[in-house]
């Protein structure tokens, strides 16, 4: 799983993007919410973006709000979004200073985001919320064993029927699927 | 751990470690994965992100500047939240609050009290890392 760390403060940054890189996770950094968009477009293996919530130009619920509109068709199908953890050093109390920024923990829970941690992080926390992740994304694996079994199935059928001219369209057909395939598999290696 | 060492840091500052209510060793490590190593990198990291920061803090303050303190003072509570989450960083935490609220006089004060417990956190920590050797 690859994470994109997004934070301005460069101490942070480097914290968290280690702890992650001992968790046995891929890294990328961006030090501000613009970088990090550039980032996102460029990059559509990006999984989870781990991002601080106070941050100068744009904050960590913006950066949620805008790259929910970066394009991610690859070879005509759309890849899945990175999940979002947001980070904050900001606890719930009675500052109203710190009323607008408790809103936005509000909104992010709301809009989207995957978990919130507060700083300074528990790095079991943070473990658990990526294996979290992890699991959920296996979990919508596709089922192939019953699309193999339906093939077997209609190959069966054909060859019964004696449907030549039909068995010769559909073996040009499931070659282009499989070439499709094959594609996209590679991109893995 | 409780020896008094008097430091010195750029900025003026002189501090006097033999207080427990500093650094949080078992803390520490927790938060660096009982990583010695990497706890031995973030502290170096921290040094240098500490100077940097109370410089521009000491600016701020200077100047009036509100909204830098408080900015100054959130990224230095996180990086001293690795450490410890006891005096410093309850001195950090309060010193973003008057950034916030544009209590500039109270800023002056903690900022000084900030800086000498920063002094005795490094002392602290070096001197933990350099024990386990």
């Amino acid at each position: 799983m690859k994470i994109l760390v997004v934070d301005d403060v460069g101490y942070s940054r480097h914290f968290h993007t280690r702890l992650l890189q001992k968790f046995g996770y891929q890294t990328e950094i961006a030090e501000t919410g613009p970088q990090a968009l550039k980032l996102l477009e460029r990059d559509l293996t990006i999984n989870v973006v781990l991002t601080d919530l106070m941050m100068r130009d744009m904050d960590g619920v913006e950066l949620f709000q805008r790259s929910q509109r970066i394009s991610r068709i690859v070879d005509g199908r759309t890849a899945e979004p990175p999940a979002y953890i947001l980070m904050t050093a900001l606890r719930p109390g009675n500052d109203q200073s710190q009323q607008k920024d408790l809103d936005k923990i509000r909104m992010a829970k709301e809009i989207g985001f995957v978990d919130m941690l507060f700083k300074p992080i528990e790095p079991e926390s943070l473990k658990a919320t990526l294996e979290t992740i992890k699991y959920a994304s296996s979990r919508t694996q596709i089922d192939t064993t019953s699309a193999l079994r339906k093939l077997s199935e209609t190959i069966d059928n054909l060859i019964r029927e004696k449907q030549h001219d039909n068995a010769g369209r559909f073996v040009d057909e499931i070659r282009q699927e499989l070439e499709r395939l094959e594609a996209f598999a590679a991109q893995l290696i | 751990m409780h020896s008094l060492i008097a430091t010195t840091d750029p900025t003026g500052a002189t501090a006097t470690a033999g207080t427990n209510d500093i650094f949080d060793p078992a803390e520490a490590l927790h938060r660096a994965c009982d990583d010695l190593e990497l706890l031995s990198e973030l502290a170096e990291l921290f040094v240098e992100h500490r100077d940097q920061l109370l410089t521009e803090l000491t600016e701020a303050v200077a100047q009036g500047n509100a909204q830098r303190i408080a900015e100054a003072g959130h990224a230095l509570k996180g990086s001293v939240g690795t450490f410890t989450t006891k005096r410093p960083f309850d001195l950090a935490r309060q010193l973003e609050s008057t950034g916030k609220e544009a209590d500039l006089l109270s800023s002056a004060r903690l900022l000084a009290e900030l800086k000498d417990s920063l002094m005795v956190l490094e002392s602290e920590v070096h001197q933990f890392l350099a024990a386990q050797n």
